[in-house]
């Protein structure tokens, strides 16, 4: 039998498109994938973050039971009483521990952050009402050290708390544009105080402060940074559900025209046609509902968004459906065209017009096959299938 | 199909920083042509699906030494390559014990392939011919037309000179069609 050298290449070429198991290889996908997820250098950034975190978090480990005692027997009167305290007040004390135990108490973590930030807070406003009913008092050195330490803690106990929890997790309040507002504010009150000390030439409180404004100057940045990162990571991830949301687009509109070939090919048979189950035509539909909510929500939705780790988890619970029904697909077509009680079905292909009609088709067929992937594989083999069947 | 067919620049820098989404996303590109490659090379589904994870976890253990990977496909297949490699010379002393058994084995996967080759029977034929032709030609054949690499990029993992491989290559086809033409 002589052969010519293109069709030669041809066949060689085809040798690219050989079926895979595919459900081996998602498997294995998901094991690899979890041992690379699992490896410690992978976590490598967010290890270094916890070595901070210890130093920085140090509460929750350590209720004092004293105090939560403390709170049952004073009961709320003192403590309601003592909320609106100054720092040169007796029962500022007493403040300073009912808003520790509250934020004791608050398990939820994102909760907790937003609770010392409103409690830090407190300590600025504490300190403007202070300038005004007794400016003495910010003279005091140790009193203003205590406020502004307690700030400095609860800020920082925040910022760490912030650093650590993915954007889309954070609430307004704990944003950075907030973040970042806040801490600007502050920094002006701060300021004020630090000029109104260089009267008095006091300079502990200015040195503290100048400490602290260092301080918030680096947990605006830690804050910036993260937002930052969240936002590269998030557009990121867009682009990978971009990417599958185009295969996928292709893969349905592929799979529609291919259909319409078969029917152009199969005509009456009937038997064919109930092959291609309504789950395949069920799929195609809903994969193009699926695609074009998914496209409005990337386009909408930003590093904040929660809605973009849950699109990427659906996608590929999907794909994996997906998979799953191809296969049982391709078998059900084997067995179909295995089955000896079917050959009926091809003798209407002898007739020499669809014969001339079906080898046309798969001469354009095999051209546009070359720069085809092997996800096409099924109906593909089965035109050629047929194609052999022709030669005969 | 316009899909992702090579591991580009981009993501490669994102490989080589350890980013476990990248590493997936490369792994979607390329796990099937490993697969083909060690489906084809040993005829065994059992073995193919052995070594085609342990090459990717292959990949991973090295970037993640800090070494940077500079030249994705032709990496993995030097890494697939010598897994084969190693794989073979490990079977050579257990070879006579096991000859029997491997001979059904092989006969089963043999069925198993077929099985995967879909009746194509010009694609059967065209497997049949590439199995009688002398090792060199056979490799050839299968790195150019089913891995589907350049002459480069197997001038790198072989470590042969690309003329050299070019000449083979012509020299491979050549034997083909003479061998179509004897039936």
């Amino acid at each position: 039998m002589k052969i010519h050298k293109p069709i030669l290449n041809n066949r060689l070429n085809s040798l690219k498109r050989l079926p895979v198991d595919k459900t081996f290889l998602a498997t294995n996908k998901d094991n690899l994938m979890e041992t690379i997820y699992n490896d410690p250098l992978v976590h490598k950034g967010e290890q270094m973050r916890s070595v901070q975190q210890t130093k920085l978090s140090f509460r929750l480990k350590t209720i004092p039971i004293a105090s939560l005692i403390i709170l049952i027997v004073a009961g709320s009167g003192t403590a309601m009483a003592s909320q609106n305290s100054l720092p040169s007040d007796i029962l500022y004390p007493v403040k300073l521990m009912t808003e520790n135990i509250k934020e004791d108490l608050t398990f939820d973590t994102i909760k907790r952050a937003e609770l010392r930030m409103e409690h830090a807070q407190k300590r600025i406003a504490e300190i403007t009402s202070i300038e005004k009913a007794n400016p003495k008092v910010l003279k005091d050195e140790k009193v203003m050290a205590s406020v502004l330490n307690n700030y400095d803690q609860k800020i920082r106990a925040s910022v760490s708390e912030v650093y650590k929890t993915p954007s889309h997790r954070l609430t307004t309040k704990l944003r950075y544009a907030n973040i970042d507002n806040e801490l600007t504010k502050n920094k002006a009150t701060l300021n004020q105080i630090q000029e109104g000390s260089k009267e008095t030439e006091n300079t502990a409180i200015k040195s503290t402060i100048a400490e602290i404004e260092a301080k918030q100057k680096e947990y605006i940045d830690i804050v910036s940074n993260k937002a930052k990162d969240d936002s590269v990571a998030a557009e990121e991830v867009k682009e990978i559900i971009d990417n599958k949301l185009r295969y996928w687009e292709e893969k349905v509109a592929d799979n529609y025209s291919k259909n319409k070939e078969d029917d152009m090919i199969i005509g009456s048979a009937e038997n064919y046609t109930n092959i291609r189950t309504e789950t395949e035509t069920q799929l195609d539909q809903q994969a193009n509902d699926k695609i074009k909510t998914y496209r409005e929500i990337i386009k909408t939705t930003d590093n904040t968004n929660e809605s973009l780790p849950a699109i990427q988890e659906e996608i590929i619970d999907w794909e994996r459906k997906v998979i799953e029904v191809e296969m049982e697909i391709k078998k059900y077509r084997e067995n179909y065209l295995r089955d000896d009680s079917n050959e009926e079905s091809y003798d209407q292909y002898q007739t020499p017009i669809l014969k001339e009609k079906l080898n046309t088709i798969i001469e354009s067929k095999n051209d546009q096959s070359l720069e085809e992937e092997n996800e096409e594989a099924t109906d593909e083999d089965i035109l050629e299938k047929k194609k052999s069947t022709t030669y005969r | 199909m316009k899909d992702k067919q090579q591991v580009d620049a981009g993501l490669l820098v994102k490989i080589n920083r350890l980013d476990p989404a990248a590493f997936s996303e490369a792994y979607d590109i390329f796990s099937e042509k490993i697969y083909r490659f060690f489906y084809w090379r040993t005829s065994s589904q059992e073995i193919t699906e052995d070594l085609t994870s342990q090459t990717f976890l292959k990949v991973w253990e090295y970037i993640r030494q800090g070494k940077k990977i500079e030249h994705w496909s032709s990496f993995v297949y030097r890494v697939a390559h010598n897994l084969l490699v190693d794989y073979y010379t490990a079977g050579v002393e257990k070879k006579e014990i096991e000859l029997i058994e491997n001979i059904s084995d092989l006969d089963n996967s043999r069925d198993k392939l077929n099985d995967l080759i879909d009746y194509d029977l010009n694609r059967q034929e065209l497997i049949n011919y590439i199995d009688q032709l002398p090792k060199d030609y056979r490799e050839i054949i299968l790195w150019r037309y089913m891995e589907d690499l350049s002459f480069k990029e197997i001038s790198k993992i072989t470590g042969k000179n690309t003329n050299t491989l070019y000449v083979s290559l012509h020299r491979a086809q050549a034997k083909l069609k003479q061998l179509y033409e004897n039936t």
